[in-house]
């Protein structure tokens, strides 16, 4: 997805940047490599000065006297990410790969890319600046928001898994013809599957966030901002509010409801309606606190 | 940053560029000089002088909820707003105009409000361009780019947008992938590139054609605005050749700025008798083609003012009365923060005019 770009900056440069004081030389950045985290502790910590040029990223102005440069930040991991993706990284690919199979009826807005195999089938309307990785399979009726991406090997649109019994004791599999709705700044994670329902439509909201190898039942709605996080799956017809985080392998029953800011704890089973913000955990998944202090609870 | 308030900073590829202008054509050689005396820090810029402007002019507008000014967003003309995205800039020119502004970068939500801002509903009747400038733009490309997409998607009335800089000259490695990016599947907005020549070595260098070549592959204009400068190109064979070079490579002329009193450039500047004389020989002279000939301007505190005949009205000491073509209740109407400059007036036709510093030429 991004790739080093290699340039030389000065440490002036990251300062007015981020728009905080550089305190001593304004030495020569030559990669991000050149950015260090100088530790809460390092008083207590092994004296790590580096021998090459460095720029200490510090959340105080109490540095430890081999540091030569630094900036104080009060977030000083979300500076150096804004470092590197404005200086020292490049996206890996630009429009649509040679080998990719674009439906006739597929609308393409600006700056899209996609990856080498990625098949987008009929009935796609994909917004500016989507990124779609490899091997990515789209199936119609689908609309894709802007800033969206979709990691390589997802299928967007599978074929939904109903089967319904014919009364002989046969499973008939109706078609799955309703639609995939993906807002604005959602990502797809690699080998995650999103299925079309019978005549529902299933839906993404705008900043949904969803890991590696995660399944989205026919139907269901995720709201907001939810962060569904690797080896998640979530039934048919399930409804996330906005705000909902799920740890890794949370399974979600069909045709339930979770409320908005809940967070599941990992490997729970949801099989009852959640319909109070909180944490909760475990197979059944119970209600554990009223919220997670980030930090405290690590 | 501590020390200095405007540092000394030569890139890399501008270093080794006077390196070898120095080893090839000697430190007292028009080429070595006519790059190193725009770069190198000179210790007359120390020296007190009448020239004390820390501003061109003041123009900053206040938007949104609070009436806090925005830093980096200008107005003064009825088109056009004028963005500063970030003031770093990949090398120093001495005599910038910009220098003792407060050293900042625009976040991306800022951004996206300048752009909000550039589409409301009176701003849609008139403004249909920015200049995007600093400091360097292209530096941060990626930033750049968030600030088009939102004009695309929140100010469907810009259509056009000039980006100023000089990363072709001074860095040109960074006109890279990411910087083009800028240019591609933005049909709404046709692109010109403004940057800065000012002396026709500049033109000698292949990194810099291959980039200037890259640019305009993207169907980008290129013009370029230059400065007259004291020891640079304030004779007319070096701006002969520095227009003819331009013409070669397909950059339009655009203003010839008389360099503007601000603090530290004493030193670099003409008088601007000495600038209209070559303004003169070099347009009416047959030297140049007459696609490539610029206009002779001043940028003073209540913007530019291109010199025609009559301009200049009334002359007391080192001062000179510039007359404009602004009208006062215009500014106003565009950027209701607009005030009146101490050495600015209205004229008898409504007219705003500037009393602006002239330099000697001993």
């Amino acid at each position: 997805m991004f790739k080093l770009k290699k340039q030389e900056i000065f440490a002036s440069d990251i300062s007015q940047f981020l728009n905080v004081q550089l305190v001593g030389e304004d030495i020569r950045i030559t990669g991000p490599y050149n950015l260090v985290i100088l530790s809460d502790d390092f008083q207590n910590s092994a004296n790590n000065e580096s021998e090459k040029p460095t720029l200490y990223f510090s959340k105080s102005s109490d540095v430890p006297p081999y540091v030569k440069s630094y900036v104080v930040s009060a977030n000083p991991i979300y500076d150096i990410a804004l470092i590197l993706k404005d200086f020292f990284s490049t996206p890996t690919e630009d429009g649509i790969h040679k080998t990719a199979q674009i439906g006739t009826d597929v609308a393409v807005g600006r700056n899209v890319r996609v990856g080498a195999n990625s098949v987008i089938d009929s009935d796609v309307e994909i917004s500016d600046n989507v990124w779609i990785m490899d091997l990515v399979s789209i199936h119609g009726p689908v609309k894709i928001g802007k800033f969206s991406v979709i990691k390589s090997g997802s299928v967007i649109g599978s074929e939904g898994y109903s089967f319904l019994d014919d009364g002989r004791g046969n499973f008939f599999h109706p078609p799955q013809l309703g639609r995939i709705i993906i807002g604005n700044n959602v990502w797809i994670g690699s080998n995650s599957t999103i299925e079309r329902g019978m005549l529902e439509d299933t839906i993404i909201e705008d900043g949904v966030k969803i890991d590696d190898l995660v399944h989205i039942g026919k139907g269901s709605h995720i709201g907001k901002n939810c962060m569904i996080t690797a080896g998640c799956v979530i039934a048919y017809n399930v409804t996330l509010g906005s705000g909902v985080t799920l740890g890794p392998n949370v399974t979600v029953r069909e045709l339930l409801k979770i409320t908005n800011d809940v967070i599941v704890g990992q490997g729970a089973a949801v099989i009852k309606n959640i319909d109070k913000k909180g944490v909760y955990a475990g197979v059944p998944a119970k209600f554990l606190k009223k919220e997670m202090n980030i930090g405290k609870d690590s | 940053m501590t020390g200095q308030k405007f540092p000394e900073r030569v890139s890399v590829f501008l270093q080794n560029k006077l390196d070898s202008l120095k080893c090839e054509f000697g430190s007292d050689s028009p080429e070595y000089l006519g790059l190193a005396r725009q770069y190198l820090k000179d210790s007359r810029e120390d020296t007190d002088t009448q020239e004390n402007n820390i501003k061109h002019y003041e123009a900053e507008i206040s938007f949104g909820q609070s009436d806090q000014k925005h830093s980096g967003i200008e107005r003064l003309y009825r088109r056009q707003i004028v963005i500063e995205p970030t003031m770093v800039c990949s090398s120093h020119c001495r005599f910038c105009l910009r220098s003792n502004y407060p050293r900042y970068t625009l976040t991306e939500h800022q951004l996206i409000e300048t752009a909000k801002y550039c589409g409301n509903a009176e701003n849609r009747k008139n403004l249909h361009e920015v200049l995007i400038t600093g400091g360097d733009p292209l530096i941060i490309p990626n930033r750049v780019n968030v600030l088009l997409e939102a004009l695309i998607e929140f100010a469907p009335n810009i259509r056009i947008a000039r980006i100023a800089t000089r990363l072709p000259t001074q860095d040109p490695n960074r006109i890279d992938d990411d910087v083009l990016r800028i240019f591609k599947n933005k049909p709404s907005i046709r692109f010109e590139l403004a940057t800065q020549i000012n002396h026709p070595v500049e033109l000698s260098f292949p990194e810099t054609i291959d980039a200037i070549n890259r640019i305009q592959h993207n169907g980008v204009k290129i013009y370029s605005q230059n400065v007259l400068l004291k020891g640079i190109n304030d004779n007319i064979s070096t701006l002969i050749d520095l227009y003819d070079g331009m013409r070669e490579h397909d950059i339009e002329a655009h203003y010839l700025f008389h360099a503007i009193p601000i603090k530290g450039t004493h030193h670099l500047r003409t008088s601007v008798q000495r600038g209209l004389q070559l303004a003169r020989e070099l347009t009416n002279s047959g030297c140049i083609s007459g696609r490539v000939k610029p206009m002779f301007a001043a940028m003073t505190d209540i913007g530019k003012i291109i010199f025609y005949e009559g301009t200049i009205s009334e002359r007391k000491g080192a001062f000179l009365l510039l007359k404009s073509g602004y009208k006062f209740t215009e500014r106003l109407h565009w950027n209701p923060d607009f005030q009146m400059p101490k050495n600015s007036g209205v004229d008898s036709e409504g007219n705003l005019q500037v009393w602006y510093l002239d330099r000697d030429d001993r």
